[in-house]
């Protein structure tokens, strides 16, 4: 009787620190995952994408330096796309495709500074039509982060603007 | 007989002993594993509403941004054509800079900031009636910008540039930075 009793006390006590074994070890898991959860870095990209349609639109509205047939008519980087794409010369003799791709090199250079020690690694545009390509810059490394903005110019000839910045 | 009840009673005190015991572990356990199990919870409920609280941020931001930009004051309207988005008349602006005190609380930012960014210039000229339009930056009210609680856009600067007597458009990519004012400041 003696030895029973003191062999149900045993499980007794093998039962309650089981348990106790058990609630601990769920307990150790919540805590980790509890601590991981409230430490994760906040995610993210360096760009927003309204900044990338606000530049975008900006950028479109710029006066270049490139005149198509007379004085002081300066276009636009819009007006110049469709000029580049007339394979059109400028009235100081440049051809209004190197007087783009100048403009649009220039500005986006200033405008997204790419390093290894800038928030933005890549930059990319891409101006078409239904007709194929008209300009294709980019600088920097592509990486699977980034934000874009498409513009169409609202031609039926299918002219549109995409830029990409990789950060 | 008496003995034997005393040993019976003794032993039957101690498993009630026990017994309690192993509840109250139990009950101590079972709310411990429930508190964890709530912050658990909970920090998934708030860190929902961190990043909400966040994007309401980023999006109060954004609107202020275009909403200075687009206001009559400083917009270009239509003195540069129809069409034309996030436009900023830089003439406007240089005009409205002179009565800027009369407008200190009319936009409810502390200031309001517009930095070219292309043509490129070697350093920063701030604009004034003598020096314009051969400057880069122009700030709205007396006080230096600080830093903080900024919010930023790029827009178009327009102003009416005169060639040989012939008056053209010229608009350049300039970045609008705001400065939100600070409580108690």
């Amino acid at each position: 009787m003696k030895f029973k009793n003191k062999h149900l006390y045993k499980k007794a006590q093998e039962e309650m620190v089981g348990f106790a074994l058990i609630i601990l070890i769920v307990m150790i898991i919540l805590v980790v995952f509890l601590a991981l959860a409230l430490n994760k870095p906040k995610g993210g990209s360096n760009v927003e994408s309204y900044q990338v349609t606000n530049f975008e639109q900006s950028l479109l509205q710029y006066t270049s330096t490139c005149v198509d047939s007379y004085q002081p008519n300066y276009l636009d980087v819009t007006q110049l796309i469709f000029f580049c794409e007339k394979e059109g010369q400028c009235l100081d003799g440049k051809n209004a495709c190197v007087a783009l791709n100048e403009t649009l090199s220039g500005i986006m250079k200033e405008s997204w500074k790419v390093g290894p020690d800038s928030p933005y690694k890549g930059y990319e545009i891409n101006i078409s039509s239904n007709q194929g390509q008209i300009l294709y810059v980019l600088e920097g490394n592509k990486t699977n982060n980034y934000e874009g903005a498409v513009q169409p110019l609202g031609k039926s000839s299918g002219e549109k603007v995409e830029i990409s910045i990789y950060s | 007989m008496m003995q034997t009840n005393n040993v019976l009673y003794g032993k039957i005190r101690k498993k009630a002993q026990m017994k309690i015991q192993q509840m109250a572990l139990m009950l101590l356990a079972v709310t411990l594993f429930f508190v964890i199990v709530g912050l658990v919870v909970l920090t998934f409920v708030f860190s929902g509403t961190r990043d909400s609280a966040q994007n309401q941020q980023e999006q109060n931001a954004i609107t202020l941004a275009m909403k200075i930009a687009n206001s009559a004051e400083l917009s270009c309207g239509r003195a540069f054509g129809t069409g034309k988005i996030n436009c900023i008349d830089a003439d406007k602006v240089m005009v409205l800079k002179e009565q800027a005190n009369k407008y200190s609380d009319f936009f409810g930012v502390s200031n309001i900031g517009i930095y070219t960014i292309f043509p490129i210039t070697n350093q920063q000229i701030e604009c004034n009636l003598g020096n314009y339009p051969n400057c880069n930056y122009i700030r709205l009210f007396d006080k230096e910008l600080t830093g903080f609680g900024q919010a930023k856009n790029f827009v178009t600067l327009c102003r009416k540039e005169n060639l040989g007597g012939d008056v053209y458009d010229k608009c350049e990519l300039a970045m609008l930075v705001i400065e939100e004012k600070v409580v108690g400041k």
